[in-house]
């Protein structure tokens, strides 16, 4: 897995992530800046088999009082992150790269920003005429499957599923993740994603990552932030803009694995981001079905507050 | 049953579109004293959620497969009893009652205070299966004659209920009736369409409710949660848990459609598959089906 390949360093949502194999997910570090030192490295290794005495524990991930993370999938690999010092992965034998980077840029990802006191939203984000678009929403509520409609639009991809947050005085911005965006049959098939662009997550697995044109590797400003709310109350789609600071509740689907947030003590981060989002950025709640065919029809609600807004 | 003994966890359950629903509805408007109820209030006896398994567990959910999140199971149950502050979790299920891979039973005896089983005839299900799950009649009672019939199983769509093996209906009942481990209370739809309010304050009593002994707020509950009044809110408000490709939830919520309109050989379908079950439950054959 790591014969033929260099260490690069990646733009990991803003941090500068260097790796000793590919991360295709990932949009490179820009090639002028050779200079600096990664934020994060990572690297191959031993890693402690499980944490003593846990803060919190689970069946895949342990928090150490020391802050240190410990995420364990048994079919792919062991993922040691300590509070200071490289991530030290010990891929399970059989696992397959593939499947290591999905694991890292999904759920050790959310667990890492935390534990460096950034702000993820569970969110997917997009890009048009140079604003941000994040759309929020728990599991399964269609953030990926929107937020590749959008593509479909002219958006460019900045991130899917994990969105971290910049706040100045002035404005929140969205930080680049990954470049592609993972999705279910039926919204490959509606989208009619070519099978050449469809790419695995897990050996069998239904769900693919599917390369997306991307968003420049930056921090973008955030225009629009929409909460999906899955709901067959309403046969249409209903996009509502919000005031109040009800629109940020309950933040344990705004903000990814918030819990953990807390576990590492970003009570702080988390008030501070939620404060900038409702001072700064126009806030929407889009209801609507699960039905496939209401998707694009959810896209253009998005454009058209969009251009309502500027 | 001593409701002291720590078990926290009843489970209502059912084979889908066999009063479930209704069930919870009656139980909501019990435990609100037997005041009018809003059907799309979130939050009671609802079923296990990826957004669950995520929360307990740290973890992306879509990122495993399901043999992955299949081991775990009982362990988020587990989690949940502990994370809980309430003395009892109402919590509706679907699933057969299975084991892990490993051996593990899902829905654990340790930690539950009972289960409480809703059976309706095979072919009252069939008919509203259909409907629920937008199939036709054919294949809805292809589907409940099946083993390996799970439902929010889908490998085409991501779901927000985690997956629930069923099997085939005779194996549903007979995995809850026969091997769950924990008291079971039997509830025959048909009973509790000819009497709300009498089955009502059974499930409160198996439950260790503190109304179970109330008749007047059993019979108010059982009054709010009609069907014809959680039809008529679907109509005025719609329901959040309707399938997105039926036309309703709340259909007919009556007895004996199934023999009235399924053809003569899906009658003899369904008896040929569950006739032994069906017996047991008092649903008398009528097909030939030998």
């Amino acid at each position: 897995m790591t014969s033929a390949f260099h260490l690069q360093d990646y733009f990991f949502h803003g941090r500068r992530l260097r790796s000793p194999f590919p991360l295709p997910s990932l949009p490179l570090w820009p090639a002028l800046d050779t200079e600096g030192r990664p934020d994060i490295t990572l690297c191959f290794g031993e890693t402690p088999a499980s944490l003593a005495n846990p803060l919190w524990s689970s069946p895949f991930v342990q928090i150490g009082r020391d802050k240190g993370a410990l995420v364990n999938i048994a079919a792919v690999g062991r993922f040691w992150l300590p509070d200071n010092g490289p991530v030290t992965i010990q891929p399970s034998q059989g696992s397959e790269p593939f499947e290591i980077e999905t694991i890292l840029l999904g759920t050790v990802a959310g667990i890492l920003l935390h534990q460096r006191s950034m702000l993820p939203l569970h969110a997917s984000c997009v890009v048009l005429d140079g604003s941000a678009i994040a759309i929020g929403g728990s599991s399964a509520s269609g953030k990926s499957a929107l937020a590749a409609a959008l593509v479909r639009r002219g958006a460019l991809l900045l991130t899917d599923d994990l969105c971290v947050l910049g706040a100045s005085k002035h404005s929140v911005h969205a930080v680049a993740g990954t470049m592609h965006a993972r999705l279910w049959p039926d919204v490959m098939d509606r989208l009619e994603i070519p099978s050449e662009l469809r790419l695995p997550t897990r050996p069998v697995h239904p769900k693919h990552a599917v390369v997306l044109p991307a968003a420049e590797a930056r921090a973008w400003p955030l225009q629009l932030l929409v909460r999906l709310g899955s709901s067959n109350l309403a046969s249409e789609p209903v996009l509502e803009r919000q005031q109040d600071l009800a629109s940020l509740f309950p933040p344990d689907t705004l903000v990814y694995q918030r819990k953990i947030g807390q576990l590492f003590g970003n009570a702080a981060t988390e008030l501070c981001g939620l404060t900038a989002l409702a001072r700064h950025v126009s806030r929407y709640s889009l209801r609507t079905t699960k039905a496939l065919g209401h998707l694009e029809q959810c896209a253009d609600l998005i454009l058209n507050a969009l251009r309502g807004e500027a | 049953m001593d409701s002291t003994n720590g078990a926290l966890f009843g489970w209502l359950v059912s084979y889908p579109k066999s009063g479930n629903t209704w069930l919870r509805m009656m139980l909501r408007s019990l435990r609100q004293g037997g005041e009018p109820i809003d059907i799309n209030e979130a939050g009671d006896a609802h079923i296990l959620s990826r957004a669950e398994f995520e929360e307990h567990f740290g973890v992306e959910s879509s990122d495993l497969t399901q043999a992955e999140i299949d081991a775990v199971r009982p362990e988020l149950h587990r989690a949940i009893a502990r994370a809980s502050k309430e003395s009892l979790i109402l919590r509706k299920v679907h699933d057969r009652c299975w084991l892990t891979a490993s051996g593990d039973p899902v829905f654990a005896p340790e930690i539950s205070r009972g289960a409480v089983y809703i059976v309706r005839d095979p072919r009252d299900v069939a008919v509203s299966f259909a409907h629920h799950c937008h199939l036709d009649f054919e294949k809805s009672v292809q589907c409940i004659g099946d083993s390996t019939e799970t439902f929010a199983g889908s490998v085409k769509r991501m779901n927000s209920q985690l997956v629930q093996p069923l099997g085939s209906w005779s194996e549903h009942v007979t995995s809850w009736l026969d091997r769950a481990r924990m008291p079971v209370l039997l509830l025959r739809y048909e009973d509790m369409l000819k009497d709300p309010a009498h089955e009502l304050a059974r499930v409160a009593g198996f439950l260790g409710l503190p109304e179970a002994d109330d008749v007047e707020a059993c019979a108010k509950a059982a009054a709010a949660a009609d069907f014809s009044r959680l039809r008529q809110q679907e109509d005025e408000m719609g329901f959040r848990e309707k399938p997105a490709k039926a036309i309703r939830f709340f259909r007919q919520g009556r007895a004996g459609e199934g023999k009235e309109v399924l053809p003569p050989h899906l009658l003899q379908t369904i008896e040929a598959d569950h006739g032994a079950v069906m017996e047991r439950l008092g649903y008398r054959l009528t097909a030939n089906s030998s």
